[in-house]
């Protein structure tokens, strides 16, 4: 008994002793997108310029997350697109105009600066020279060549505001049209064995594939102009900095953001440093980009990558145990925790973080950066069901000989569950454990979804750049880490098995 | 020592004890024999409580056997099963002193008990540290023994204790056992299928067919006057085992 009660303090002082600390400053957000990555930076580097301290949660997992980190006060400010805004955060609200989508972000805390001059919407593209061969400048001109091959990315090809929309505004009559993977597609146009494709307006292939985009002349495609949104707090409490990151207003035309996309996309200069050189450009800021160093990356890696698993496995641990224990002493309420830590596993993360949120918000618990209770709390829930399940199945076979013995002895239940009953049922107890932490590691990667680091970063800007390289430089590490988790578990089991011979 | 007052158990619609009044003597050695399934191992079960009656009463020491009582009455009874019933977890000397333990005893009175049953079961003392997956059949039960006897329990349940052992130290055993048990001069109740041995250990031998008890005596009764069929093949079919026994 004694013996458990300093195990458990242990592993509870190892889960929750602090070793990182959230840097403070003004909190900037982006999504994973280069784009976005790239204009947080400049917002960054635009707060730094009105001398504050700011950091850059980078590569957030989705519109939701972000804007509602936003409003709950974790970010600061992030550019958005006017199309999202009016489609995605405020769907179902009517806002045809700016000043009406000003008014609906106004009443929840946020301000929305003026457009930043570019509209980063969906836009057909036709190689150049095939362009000015048969002079097509705008969309209405293809309705001149009927023989022209479409081939679409999938999404554009299934969306109402894609294809099936723009052919009917139009009146498209195309020989061809095909859907394909949309990488595919710039390859396939190149090749030409497509003439026509979907792009997104300041996307970088553009520029890469020397690509012309068609001018949307009946107006068909929703703008999608960038915009930064800030907290209404933000303004009261660092004037300075709005007025310094307002400068943004109006100042980037689509071929400068194409540009500077595609410095990240094709010659692979860092988004700090794009950003940078833009901000300079623009208003002669000089910005601090600072250089890491592999060695550097993968030691703060993996302090955050073992931060997010020790905090989440460690209170698994020590919660799935006892719901496996109560789950074998009254079957009933048994079946109904395997059946919901069952559920937990098959919810997608980034739902799961997007559920959590508001939660972790109620209880004054941060969701963004290192240490987000969200990312933690997530990882824990999907750690339980392996430990429940083996400490259940564990229990459940001793043999019925051992159970009668240890009736047999007069000794209490608590007694007997505590030094008979886990002992016998501990190697498929460890084997749970082992599963979980396993898992834990692989699953810790979706840290990077909500800023908390982790090997899961380069994992997603890899995926994001196309650049294998730098996916590896998440997936080696994470997977050792694994190996060194199971190993280490491993040893734990020869060690906790009692001898034959 | 035990009383059945119309003790009767069912599992589901099996019958595997029927109802069943009966008296045993405290210091008086009893063998429930019997083939396999015929309710022997369930009245064991019944006299610790492990099973509930279906219906009647189970008594010891006079009183009903009551559920908040069992652990009490569980711990002035030694029980003893095949191999000793070991957990694998613990060594020998953890396995004997898991009770005394629980109660509190003090490491020397553990140690000096735990000495003197070694010396009683003739098991050398440094064995104990082993697992049990490190000790032979005939060492595992032997600190079987020892854990049921660790608190001077007034009865001793065996449960076919020398089922799994090979010929010679199954004979070893007999003979300590049988030393043991009258060097201690307790009620000792062993289950088994083996006529030799019943013959061995009991006082009194209570045969058992189908879930009813059909005659309680000593061997010589049971020989000379069989209650009736099942009893005379019983003990017809044992004895052929031995060469020459049918002469």
């Amino acid at each position: 008994m004694k013996k458990l009660t300093i195990i458990i303090a242990l592993l509870l002082l190892l889960a929750f002793i602090p070793f990182s600390f959230q840097p403070e400053g003004i909190r900037v957000g982006s999504k994973k997108f280069t784009e976005s990555v790239i204009l947080g930076e400049c917002l960054k580097q635009l707060a730094e310029d009105a001398n504050q301290p700011a950091i850059h949660y980078r590569e957030l997992g989705g519109t939701k997350l972000v804007f509602e980190s936003l409003v709950n006060g974790e970010l600061d400010a992030y550019v958005e697109y006017t199309g999202t805004i009016r489609e995605e955060i405020l769907g179902g609200e009517e806002a045809k105009t700016l000043e009406e989508m000003r008014e609906l972000l106004q009443r929840r805390g946020i301000h929305m600066s003026e457009p930043l001059g570019f509209n980063n919407t969906y836009a057909l593209a036709l190689k150049r020279s095939r362009a000015e061969e048969l002079g097509v400048k705008t969309v209405s001109d293809l309705t001149r060549h009927p023989d022209l091959v479409y081939g679409f990315g999938n999404e554009f090809m299934a969306r109402q505001d894609g294809w099936p929309g723009l052919q009917a505004a139009y009146g498209l009559t195309p020989s061809k049209v095909s859907g394909l993977d949309h990488d595919l597609a710039y390859r396939q146009i190149d090749l030409g064995t497509i003439d026509v494709t979907d792009a997104y307006s300041t996307d970088a292939k553009i520029k890469v594939h020397d690509l012309v985009l068609l001018e949307d002349d009946r107006n068909y495609f929703p703008r999608y102009d960038a915009v930064v949104l800030y907290r209404a707090d933000l303004a009261k409490r660092h004037p300075e900095v709005v007025q310094s990151i307002e400068r943004l207003q109006s100042s980037i035309d689509e071929p400068t953001m194409t540009a500077s996309n595609a410095r990240t996309e094709v010659e692979r200069v860092t988004e700090s440093q794009v950003a940078a050189d833009l901000v300079f450009d623009l208003f002669g800021v000089k910005a601090n980009v600072e250089k890491s160093t592999l060695a550097g990356r993968l030691f703060r890696r993996t302090l955050e990558h073992l931060d997010l698993v020790r905090k989440s496995l460690i209170p698994a641990i020590l919660l799935a145990i006892p719901l496996g224990i109560v789950a074998v002493k009254f079957p009933q309420f048994g079946s109904a925790v395997l059946g919901v830590v069952g559920i937990i596993q098959t919810i997608p993360s980034l739902a799961l973080l997007v559920m959590l949120m508001p939660l972790m918000a109620f209880l004054g618990m941060a969701s963004i950066g290192t240490g987000s209770a969200t990312a933690i709390t997530a990882l824990l829930l999907y750690s339980l069901l392996p430990i429940v399940r083996n400490t259940h199945t564990g229990l459940k076979s001793i043999s019925p000989q051992h159970q009668q013995a240890a009736l047999a002895l007069g000794l209490p239940a608590g007694y007997r569950l505590l030094n008979i009953e886990l002992p016998l049922a501990s190697r498929s107890i460890l084997g749970g454990i082992k599963t979980a932490a396993v898992m834990n590691v692989g699953f810790a990667t979706l840290g990077a979804l909500i800023g908390a680091g982790g090997f899961g970063q380069p994992i997603i800007t890899g995926i994001r750049l196309n650049d294998t390289g730098l996916i590896l430089e998440g997936a080696i590490p994470a997977a050792l880490m694994a190996v060194v988790v199971q190993f280490g578990f491993d040893a734990i089991e020869k060690l906790n098995s009692p001898p034959e011979k | 020592m035990f009383e059945f007052q119309n003790v009767s158990k069912q599992f589901g619609t099996t019958v595997a004890l029927q109802s069943t009044t009966l008296k045993l003597q405290a210091e008086h050695s009893y063998v429930l024999l019997g083939t396999s399934g015929c309710g022997k191992s369930t009245m064991l079960k019944l006299m610790l409580g492990l099973l509930s009656p279906s219906t009647g009463t189970v008594l010891f020491a006079g009183t009903p056997l009551q559920p908040d009582k069992l652990e009490e009455v569980r711990r002035r009874i030694g029980y003893v099963i095949q191999e000793g019933g070991l957990f694998p977890h613990l060594s020998a000397f953890d396995n004997v002193a898991l009770v005394s333990r629980y109660l509190k005893w003090d490491d020397e009175r553990i140690r000096n008990r735990i000495s003197e049953l070694s010396h009683l079961v003739r098991l050398p003392e440094d064995s104990l540290t082993r697992f049990p997956g490190q000790l032979s059949g005939g060492q595992r039960q032997r600190v079987g023994l020892m854990r049921a006897l660790m608190l001077d329990p007034a009865v001793l349940l065996l449960d076919e204790p020398l089922g799994a052992l090979d010929p010679i130290i199954r004979f070893e055993l007999q003979e300590d056992l049988r030393t043991i048990f009258r060097q201690l001069n307790k009620t000792v109740v062993m289950v088994t299928h083996d006529l030799n041995e019943a013959c061995y250990f009991a006082d009194e031998i209570l045969l058992l067919d189908a879930g009813h008890i059909v005659q309680r005596g000593s061997i010589r009764q049971l020989v000379e006057t069989p209650a009736n069929d099942f009893v005379a093949r019983f003990i017809k079919a044992q004895r052929s085992e031995l060469p020459g026994a049918n002469a």
